[in-house]
């Protein structure tokens, strides 16, 4: 367990900073840093402090994803949420036989009646908004009050537990961020801006509640359907509370990172192996994949890649 | 299929795809590190900046196409705008590896599926929970 954030460096010349906990990040040390230490080093680019001195961050990790729980028959799904903490170290929490995380709670998965397909979108961010409105409420408290707690080792400390990272999947990603959809959830581009070689200014919480209470002028949240149309002029998908207004120091921007299997290995999956099999042709792409030397720990592509279905990312 | 791909496609797709997906490759590769420096940063700032100057080349040899094999000619896709956020996030929160979903899969069946076996199949929740 890491208990203070640190700054890493590669020689004790601090030429390089070395990345690699999340306790090694900028976002901690910024929350961290007291405003004793304020005084003392008198640096001009130490932000204020954001927590009493003395106190312990504990950064929570929260995860959902819809599953599927039937073998065979029926078509039963269980919208899991989990929750693990960013303080136990990455070798720890990695592996698997450490269950490092535990289930918080299962969202519901409604089906509506309402004849507008889109409406029942809107209703279903709605609903999973509430629901984590509702089981995130002691997290919430303990991120702004702070809340004893013992260490491992028997002391007492006085933690706050803001998110410190979502685990999802774009869609849901989107949905949870409360911005439409073929939007950027973590910033302000659209799906024209996709493509662009910048990066867009993040969007944080403070704009999108912003632009919620601007809906909410025009249109009464109560009225889902009215407040939608409101809200969509602003690029948001109709939830007038998102799960995360009252949460100190968690702000959608920061909390959903990168996300190494769903953005970048399905990514390859579905993009860039398109792009090579339309490049050679299916039947040379397989021929090509077909001939290479079978390699220990590696898949081969006897068949070839071109008629490749479902890839998961053990193939990839 | 990763491993292989560049040296798959190599000597005959067009040379300036074949840097496109190299640079990509390449950005993914280094990103899932353990330990990411600031020297890395720049290299993977590099190879981003190399993809986005050849990307052109996939579109304009048609090479995205959508259904019916009807070319695309636009970047629509919405993980290419999340790639850019990778290196703020690396700098605020730490390495992308400590995120991946293949854990949160993996406890999804610890979690659920395999409780949910062990059930009658009948009231899921309070049996899982």
């Amino acid at each position: 367990m890491d208990f203070s954030p640190y700054r890493l460096y590669d020689s004790a010349a601090r030429l390089y900073r070395v990345y690699t906990e999340w306790m090694s990040g900028e976002d901690a040390w910024s929350m961290q840093v007291s405003l004793l230490c304020f005084d003392v080093l008198c640096h001009i680019n130490v932000p204020k402090s954001q927590l009493p001195a003395g106190a312990t961050l504990l950064r929570t990790i929260l995860s959902s994803d819809k599953t599927n729980i039937s073998v065979l028959t029926g078509n039963r799904v269980a919208h899991p949420l989990l929750i693990s903490l960013a303080n136990i170290k990455m070798e720890t929490r990695l592996k698997l036989s450490s269950h490092a995380f535990l289930l918080a709670t299962l969202l519901p998965v409604p089906k509506f009646v309402h004849n507008n397909k889109w409406m029942k979108g809107v209703l279903e961010a709605c609903l999973i908004h509430q629901c984590l409105d509702i089981v995130l409420e002691p997290l919430k408290q303990a991120a702004k009050l702070g809340v004893m707690l013992s260490d491992p080792w028997g002391y007492s400390r006085y933690c706050f537990t803001p998110i410190a990272s979502y685990i999802v999947d774009t869609p849901e990603a989107a949905m949870l961020a409360a911005v439409g959809g073929k939007m950027s959830p973590i910033t302000m581009a659209t799906y024209k801006e996709f493509g662009d070689d910048f990066w867009h200014e993040p969007c944080t919480s403070s704009t999108t509640l912003a632009q919620l209470a601007a809906a909410a002028s025009k249109a009464d949240p109560s009225d889902i359907e009215a407040y939608f149309r409101e809200a969509q002029k602003f690029r948001l998908n109709g939830v007038h509370l998102p799960f995360w207004h009252d949460v100190p120091l968690s702000c959608p921007s920061s909390f959903f990172n990168p996300e190494i299997l769903h953005h970048f290995h399905k990514k390859f999956g579905d993009h860039d192996s398109k792009w090579c099999i339309n490049a050679l042709g299916p039947a040379e792409v397989d021929f090509r994949f077909s001939v290479l030397q079978p390699i220990m720990g590696f898949c081969h592509f006897k068949e070839g890649i071109s008629s490749l279905k479902q890839v998961t990312g053990q193939t990839l | 299929m990763q491993c292989f791909i560049v040296g798959v496609i190599a000597g005959h797709a067009p040379h300036d795809v074949i840097v496109a997906v190299w640079a990509l490759m390449d950005f993914r590769y280094r990103i899932q590190a353990y330990h990411i420096m600031d020297r890395d940063i720049e290299v993977i700032n590099s190879t981003l900046r190399e993809f986005h100057s050849h990307k052109d080349s996939i579109l304009n040899a048609g090479l995205r196409r959508g259904k019916a094999n009807k070319p695309i000619n636009n970047w629509h896709i919405p993980k290419l705008e999340l790639m850019q956020s990778v290196v703020p996030s690396i700098l605020r929160a730490g390495v992308p590896i400590q995120w991946s979903a293949d854990l949160t899969e993996h406890a999804h069946i610890e979690q659920i599926k395999e409780p949910a076996q062990a059930s009658n199949n009948n009231n899921y929740d309070p049996q899982i929970c």
